[in-house]
């Protein structure tokens, strides 16, 4: 598994160091480009703002790791400190792009975007062609495992920021959400963010309170909806809104109690409001909190959410780490295979060219129905003689030099090295060849992940399965 | 068949308990293994329980309705059914803990507190089909009481979680505080509609049916405060717009009253509501 991959993330640099060698969009064909022209036979980059990871193939084998190091500094003209950056080889780099993919290694744990960065990654690097069969088996292996998490555990589940655990709280005390009416205080990245998340939520009527009109109409053009409120109605309008997000940098109280109170007392007692302060100080009078029919809260109760759904995720890591471990598995069993499905390819194509020509020979000798059975006989017999050397090749516990070994054998037994050029073309596919059923060797296990230890037996039939 | 009857009986509150514990476990553990064993846990206890229902009919030559602790099993039956609809149609299974612990509750008591099977026997007067309305009538009020019991508690449980900044598994897992209002309402109104023809039946036929028919018997004055109870809950929440949680205490309160009216009046009165 000749895997390298190196990058500096969270974890190792610290956030100007990240942002100078993230590498843009706009740059990424350019670097695949030029990682492929010097170094690499196959390429990826995963750039977020919180890392910037290489991953590759390399096109030599007196490659070292460092080189990739070197080559990110000439490409972004810097020179970079080893300390910031981690190299990892084979499985480890297989292991870290699946930790990756599925939010482990993110700096809120089980961040969702993850995901969704990773998968855009691959998609760039395969656009640009400098995927091959390993990274793109790679990088598919990785986004499995990403959604088999996400599916399989809670660690993407819950809040994990601010913005976000206010719009779940309001999830939890309103149903439906979508027809409330939610007053957002401030025109700040917090109200921003917390804005859109209510409108993903279905909340339609969102107003904007800001000191300056301005900002507050910015805020409205760029996400695209909310009216505009001067700051000073507030008091006068509170109890028109059922949800209230305050986030400003204002030094007083925007709502204070008597405001609160009086709201409260135009709205129906069986109506809740839901006033969140995430303002540092605090612009909502803490005793709101006591005035039946609001729930108040501010930033430390959030942090409590926060909190909360964090160590729920951290709970959930074992049961992620071991969908990553049965991954694993099945991709180094992949790995462990491909060096000979070229001779498997071959040896399926020569066998199918012979058989053809046997049959056609001999067409005008039976009726159409009898050379339809002659035709399925000896496909079968074709098919269970060949599946035994198949068998040897695709045993995946086997000594690899010793399986290299076999497949030269075999190469030589049946004159495969005639027709090899043709026959690799057709297996420049991403699968390892199907080993027919029953000539699968009895003692044909999966060997134990080196990461996890976990036994995957059954995973080979389970991918063959899923290959044919 | 009184043989498979009393070992059904005897089955039927361990399957319940396993089931609750199960739906518990997957509720705080949030474990896929729980979570794979919730639904079978609940279909094999339903199994017992629809096996005891046609025992129990069989032995006794007619259906289940005529004590209140016939009822009680056929209320809890009607619990675990509904959840069960509930919980296929939806997917939601973060309110089965509460639920299949209530139908414990009211087989436990229905078993605890019922008559032998063996010493049963049914009072002519409740093969009459104007009393099968009736009773039937009330079977579907109480089990519709209880839902909205259920649904008001976690109210209450959530509304405390949120208010003292407690975001833990219940906090996590429960629907939210306007859908548990809603469905206890509706629970409510449900309830209170079926009570009422409960009543009406009661009050108008029954005085020529039953000959030792009294308005002042107990369980019939309990019944009247519970519907008055409910009634009251229903109008303060949409005519008078009481807090909601409120309402919740006095939904709370009913339920209580319900359970009051099935056990102690059944036990301690010797009003015409006594047939086994």
């Amino acid at each position: 598994m000749e895997i390298y991959a190196i990058g500096t993330s969270h974890r190792r640099a610290p956030v100007d160091f990240r942002e100078r060698v993230a590498i843009s969009d706009a740059e990424l064909e350019g670097a695949l480009a030029s990682l492929r022209s010097e170094l690499a036979a196959e390429a990826a980059i995963v750039s977020t703002c919180n890392r910037t990871e290489i991953y590759v193939v390399p096109s030599s084998d007196s490659f070292h790791a460092d080189e990739l190091r070197a080559w990110l500094g000439r490409w972004k003209g810097l020179d970079l400190p080893s300390d910031y950056f981690f190299s990892l080889y084979a499985c480890g780099a297989s292991k870290h792009l699946m930790e990756v993919a599925s939010g482990m290694d993110s700096q809120v744990l089980g961040d969702i975007q993850i995901l969704g960065q990773v998968k855009q990654a691959y998609q760039i690097a395969r656009q640009s062609g400098s995927l091959g069969k390993v990274l793109s088996r790679l990088f598919s292996s990785a986004l499995h495992t990403g959604k088999r998490v996400k599916t399989e555990t809670d660690l993407f589940s819950g809040a994990a920021s601010i913005s976000y655990a206010a719009v779940e709280l309001s999830r939890k005390i309103f149903y439906p959400l979508t027809g409330k009416k939610a007053l957002v205080v401030g025109a700040g990245d917090t109200g921003e963010l917390t804005a859109v998340s209510l409108h993903g939520q279905g909340v339609r009527n969102i107003t904007v309170a800001n000191r300056t009109e301005e900002r507050a109409r910015e805020l409205i053009g760029r996400i695209g909806f909310g009216t505009f409120m001067p700051l000073g109605d507030i008091g006068a309008r509170l109890h028109e809104f059922d949800i209230v997000i305050v986030s400003t940098g204002a030094q007083d109280y925007l709502i204070t109690y008597e405001m609160a109170r009086a709201a409260a007392s135009r709205r129906s007692s069986s109506e809740m409001q839901l006033i969140v302060d995430i303002s540092v100080p605090r612009n909502v009078d803490p005793r709101v909190g006591t005035i039946g029919g609001i729930f108040c809260k501010d930033l430390n109760d959030l942090n409590g959410v926060i909190e909360a759904n964090v160590a729920r995720r951290r709970e959930e890591l074992p049961r992620a780490e071991a969908i990553i471990v049965e991954e694993l598995t099945a991709f180094s069993v992949w790995c462990n295979l491909l060096p000979v499905t070229p001779v498997v390819a071959r040896l399926q194509q020569r066998s199918e060219q012979i058989l053809r020509a046997e049959l056609e020979r001999n067409r005008g000798r039976f009726s159409e129905s009898d050379f339809r059975n002659v035709e399925k006989l000896v496909a079968s017999v074709v098919k269970k003689i060949i599946g035994m050397p198949m068998a040897h090749l695709l045993n995946s516990e086997a000594d690899i030099h010793e399986t290299m070994q076999k497949a030269e054998y075999v190469s030589l037994l049946f004159n495969l090295h005639l027709d090899e050029t043709a026959a690799d073309e057709s297996a420049e596919d991403d699968n390892p060849p199907v080993l027919p059923s029953t000539e699968r060797p009895a003692h044909a296990s999966i060997p134990v992940a080196a990461a996890g230890g976990t036994p995957a037996n059954g995973t080979l039939r389970k991918e063959v399965r899923e290959n044919a | 068949m009184l043989a498979l009857a009393k070992i059904c009986e005897a089955l039927l509150p361990l399957a319940y308990m396993a089931s609750v514990g199960i739906y518990a476990l997957a509720f705080f553990r949030r474990e896929d293994v729980y979570e794979r064993w919730t639904r079978p846990s609940l279909l094999v206890a339903l199994a017992i329980h629809t096996i005891l229902i046609g025992a129990r009919t069989s032995v006794h030559g007619h259906c289940l309705v005529y004590t209140p602790f016939e009822m009680m099993t056929l209320i809890s039956f009607t619990i675990t059914l509904t959840y069960l609809v509930v919980e296929l149609s939806t997917g939601e299974r973060g309110t089965g803990v509460f639920f299949v612990a209530m139908a414990l509750l009211f087989q436990t008591v229905s078993a605890m507190f019922g008559p032998s099977l063996e010493l049963y026997s049914a009072n002519p007067v409740l093969l009459n089909d104007l009393v099968g309305i009736h009773i039937s009538a009330a079977l579907i009020g109480y089990t519709a009481f209880t839902l909205s019991a259920v649904y008001g508690a976690l109210y209450l449980m959530l509304f405390h979680q949120i208010r003292s900044n407690r975001f833990n598994t219940f906090y996590e897992r429960l629907p939210s505080l306007g859908l548990l209002e809603l469905m206890s309402a509706r629970a409510s109104l449900i309830g209170i509609g079926f009570l009422t023809v409960a009543i009406l039946v009661a009050v108008i036929w029954m005085p020529g049916i039953v000959p030792t028919f009294s308005y002042s018997d107990p369980k019939m004055i309990s019944t009247l405060m519970i519907w008055f109870v409910y009634v009251g809950a229903l109008v303060a929440r949409y005519v008078a717009r009481l807090d909601a949680r409120k309402v919740m205490v006095m939904s709370l309160v009913g339920f209580l009253g319900t359970i009051l009216s099935m056990t102690i009046v059944n036990l301690l009165s010797s009003g015409f509501h006594r047939f086994g």
